[in-house]
């Protein structure tokens, strides 16, 4: 209660700051005659009386500061005086203001935006549900220098059918194609996905529906979701748009549905197809060739699995085939390692794998001899 | 004013005010005289010392002021102790004494080798 008293008798004083002195002023004027008065009284002349008054008193100007320090308004008062000698010095030099502006405002700007990550990467929730249990798959050919290689289709039915591991195994690659029947044929960034990928990304449609497993297969109708982005700015965020067709790959391609916004991840993607729209994920390349890698693989891993746990996946009969020949498996065993990777909490759509990396570190090779072959597609 | 001075009256100043302010209720000059009759002419106070002492005396509670017309009809800031200052003065008398004695006590002393 008395801080408050004196906090508001602060702000009076300042705001009454010019009355306050003139009534000092007043008081003061007012001890100088009387005491110049006492002087002439005792025989003084007129000039000796008002010297001797001063000489008593002291500096008027001191005292009235001293007198204002007492008060406590001081600060206050300091605080705008400094701030009209601040403008007014700046105002004189205006390069070195200039220079006092430039730097604050990038130091703020520089903090707004690392503030603009961290809220994106670190604390706006990611639209993938039980992304505890997602990871993203890689695997190392360190006998060609390679640590970070993607997946040929052959490798992914292996370890779709030989790990007890992963519960879902879903595949991504991304190719640009040619779209026709918008206002005028368009390049189209592509992501090429096998019907279980939303489910494994944990991923919801916007509008319409997702892919499932009826979309596999090369006898599937083609169809096509898009991207949230891309609806928006090539369609307007019309929902009509469901249901359309449009031309693509020398095949009819019918839009399914819109997918929720999600960051775009592993790459940016406009729209997603399943395979049957593609006519080189159809292709023996693709299908067949062990180095053909050009997918990127997503999993679901069984509800608790801790981190670090080991898998060997077993060895393979079609291991037993000589290597080289175009179809090359040069694989025995692989060993998978379920690890956190570096950035891999990261929500953003800059970061890598949504919860964590699942790393594939293979054994030696079979092919030790005539050449180890880890080559990638890329 | 020398540094010594000052010195000596910080500490005693705001005893000597409320001391006189116990009397009646002044204004700074009137004050100064007073002080000055009082101490027996011993004390050549910077009357200028006196505002700023006051001013904080009055932010402790100690004193009061008010505008008041002087015998000449002239418009003064006149000061008054508190009850607060009248406790305060009460507490200062004590210290004063015990600083008095105990100074007294050295100056005066009689016996051998302490």
């Amino acid at each position: 209660m008395r801080a408050f008293a004196e906090i508001w008798e602060r702000v009076v004083s300042l705001v009454h700051g010019a009355r306050t002195d003139r009534e000092m002023n007043e008081e003061f004027r007012l001890h100088l005659e009387m005491e110049t008065k006492k002087h002439i009284d005792a025989g003084m002349s007129l000039r000796d009386a008002q010297r001797e008054a001063r000489l008593r008193f002291g500096s008027v100007d001191r005292v009235a500061e001293e007198v204002r320090d007492a008060r406590g308004v001081r600060p206050l008062e300091d605080l705008w005086r400094d701030l009209r000698l601040a403008t007014r010095a700046l105002r004189k030099r205006p390069g070195y203001a200039a220079a006092f502006v430039v730097t604050l405002g990038l130091g703020i700007g520089a903090n707004t935006a690392m503030f603009s990550v961290i809220d994106g990467v670190l604390l706006t929730p990611l639209p993938h549900w039980g992304s505890d249990q997602l990871v993203y798959l890689r695997h190392a050919a360190p006998l060609v220098g390679v640590d970070n290689a993607l997946f040929s289709v052959p490798e992914i039915v292996e370890l779709r059918d030989r790990t007890t591991l992963l519960d879902e195994v879903a595949e991504l690659s991304t190719m640009t194609f040619t779209v026709l029947g918008l206002d005028e044929p368009r390049l189209v960034r592509s992501g090429i996905v096998t019907g279980n990928y939303f489910d494994v990304m944990g991923l919801r449609p916007e509008l319409g529906r997702t892919f499932t497993a009826g979309d596999d297969g090369a006898t599937a109708t083609p169809v096509m979701l898009l991207g949230y982005d891309f609806w928006g700015q090539v369609f307007g965020f019309d929902s009509t748009v469901v249901g359309r067709t449009f031309q693509m790959n020398g095949r009819s391609v019918e839009v399914v549905g819109v997918l929720t916004p999600a960051p775009p991840y592993p790459e940016r993607t406009d729209i997603f197809v399943n395979m049957a729209s593609s006519p080189h994920h159809l292709a023996a390349t693709m299908t067949d060739d062990w180095t053909h890698r050009m997918t990127e693989v997503f999993a679901r891993l069984p509800p608790d699995t801790p981190l670090g746990t080991v898998a060997w996946l077993p060895k393979s009969p079609r291991s037993q085939r000589p290597c080289g020949a175009g179809i090359r498996k040069p694989t025995t065993r692989t060993r998978a390692t379920i690890s956190p990777s570096p950035g891999c909490r990261t929500s953003s759509p800059v970061a890598p794998a949504p919860r964590c990396g699942f790393f594939l570190a293979p054994a030696p090779s079979c092919c030790s001899s005539p050449a180890p072959t880890w080559p990638t597609s890329r | 004013m020398t540094a010594g001075r000052t010195d000596l009256l910080q500490g005693t100043l705001e005893l000597l005010v409320l001391r006189t302010l116990a009397l009646e209720p002044m204004h700074g000059w009137g004050l100064a005289q007073r002080i000055e009759t009082m101490s027996g002419q011993v004390f050549e106070i910077q009357q200028g010392t006196l505002y700023p002492a006051l001013q904080r005396m009055k932010r402790k509670g100690w004193v009061r002021s008010e505008w008041r017309q002087t015998e000449n009809n002239r418009r003064a800031r006149y000061y008054a102790i508190t009850a607060t200052g009248r406790r305060q003065l009460e507490k200062e008398r004590e210290q004063w004494a015990r600083t008095a004695a105990g100074v007294a006590g050295v100056l005066e002393w009689k016996g051998g080798p302490a």
